[in-house]
């Protein structure tokens, strides 16, 4: 029981900085929105008239935009800890480091998820995805949505699970930013890659087209989930 | 003779036999006739690509056990080894894939999860420049781990991803005997090689650390 109590009190931590200032969060929302304006400009005004084409348009933007917001978190949520030798004095507490990774990795993901919650409909609104979809499936729309937050969160966790990890390594370096995309979008690919083919089945069919992308999505999210466990105290330590 | 002159002199032996038998031994094949010679040095390279970064992982999770810088030195000169037979990899690829396939990439899981590993090792070598001294060894270990395991799961996602539409590779089994045998020394060349370069900048990495270590000292003492 103390183990949850310590890694409540981190994430509640995290959150209020996060929400007090909310200067990360509407950060974050405008430039989703701008990613997702600028991927409209590239493909619009006309979309493909295609269910399955839209859905595939819809489909990597959600993802791409979620991929550079999540990047974005992941740096500013180090930087915090970095400042003023904050991640030292956590550990003075005694806390141990794995409680430290699983509050981060819960923080930001109940973070990317609001987001997700957010730009999602709006997304779809601008690429007019709602035109082309069937009729049984415009009557289902709620549910549609939350099956789509469903896949993206399973996403997010397995995104999160390496990206604490990473971000944790590279806010050591002069170039942080750009190394972390750099070393997390390779690591993330399986992710990306499972994760973008539930969404479009989601948006063409609503449903997910058999068990097993959403099987790989689950299974990387919990093998990176352990296997960074089991790694962050070196990098804490580090 | 020193060991690395020894494995030096060795692979540069298997080369050249592997280059005979590449191009006189090995008969012509039959669809393909000249450009398939490519397959022995592209395959090996993929091997020794692999390989090297298996060391890495290995050496990577004993440094972690051990802490001895051996292993750190070890996981890094394997990683620089592994992305320049990459880079020999995805050159003579697309060659062989636009005279198989008749396109320069396709999406074959073993092509997509060795690019896919180099794009990571290479974000490696990048962390690893980037670091102050004291947390480089640590944090190029861990990323070193991360990095391998995500290959069978590339692997497994990008051939189920593609949905086994790309042409059977799994030929170099059936293979008429010189074709094997000329495979064979490629490989055996080329691992060769692998060992003589990890030999070789392995005792380059020794040796800027001892003089590391005596400028240093030399600093103390003015």
């Amino acid at each position: 029981m103390e183990v949850f109590r310590q890694i409540g009190w981190l994430i509640r931590k995290d959150l209020a900085l996060q929400f007090r200032t909310k200067d990360t969060l509407a950060l974050v929302i405008v430039f989703s929105v701008l990613v997702v304006l600028i991927f409209c400009f590239a493909f619009g005004p006309i979309f493909p008239e295609q269910m399955e084409e839209r859905g595939k348009l819809a489909a990597s933007v959600l993802w791409a935009t979620f991929l550079f917001a999540g990047v974005i978190t992941l740096n500013r949520s180090f930087d915090i800890e970095r400042a003023n030798g904050a991640l030292h004095g956590l550990r003075l507490t005694g806390i141990d480091a794995s409680y430290f990774y699983l509050s981060k990795v819960a923080s930001i993901f109940v973070f990317l998820i609001l987001l997700e919650i957010i730009v999602t409909p709006i997304t779809l609104q601008f690429l007019d995805v709602l035109a082309v979809l069937p009729v049984a499936l415009q009557d289902q729309l709620p549910w549609l949505l939350l099956k789509l937050i469903g896949v993206l969160a399973i996403g997010t966790l397995g995104f999160c699970a390496v990206g604490v990890i990473v971000s944790g390594i590279s806010t050591h370096t002069h170039g942080k930013e750009s190394l972390l995309s750099v070393i997390l979008l390779p690591l993330t690919f399986p992710v990306i890659m499972a994760g973008a083919k539930c969404t479009v089945s989601l948006l063409t069919t609503g449903g997910l087209g058999g068990n097993f992308w959403i099987s790989v999505l689950v299974v990387y999210s919990l093998v990176f989930l352990a296997s960074s466990y089991l790694l962050f105290e070196f990098v804490v330590e580090g | 003779m020193t060991r690395t002159q020894l494995v030096g002199l060795l692979s540069a032996i298997f080369l050249f036999v592997a280059i005979y038998c590449v191009f006189s031994f090995a008969e012509i094949e039959m669809t393909m006739l000249e450009v398939q010679k490519i397959f022995y040095f592209h395959i090996s390279s993929a091997f020794t690509l692999f390989l090297a970064f298996g060391v890495t992982f290995i050496s990577s999770i004993l440094y972690l056990i051990k802490r001895t810088d051996k292993y750190d030195t070890i996981a890094y000169v394997s990683t620089e080894i592994g992305i320049v037979f990459g880079i020999v990899v995805f050159t003579t690829g697309p060659i062989w894939a636009r005279f198989a396939w008749n396109t320069w990439w396709n999406w074959e899981p073993r092509l997509t999860s060795a690019l896919i590993m180099w794009l990571i090792y290479i974000g490696y070598l990048i962390l690893r420049s980037t670091l102050a001294e004291d947390k480089k060894r640590v944090y190029s270990a861990v990323l070193g781990i991360l990095g391998f395991l995500n290959v069978p799961i590339v692997y497994f996602s990008v051939e189920l991803w593609q949905g086994g539409l790309h042409p059977d590779t799994s030929t170099k089994m059936n293979l008429p005997p010189t074709m094997q045998t000329a495979w064979l020394i490629s490989w055996l060349a080329l691992t060769l090689l692998y060992l003589f370069l990890l030999m070789l900048r392995y005792h380059g990495e020794q040796m800027k650390l001892e003089l590391e270590t005596l400028q240093h000292q030399q600093m103390g003492e003015l």
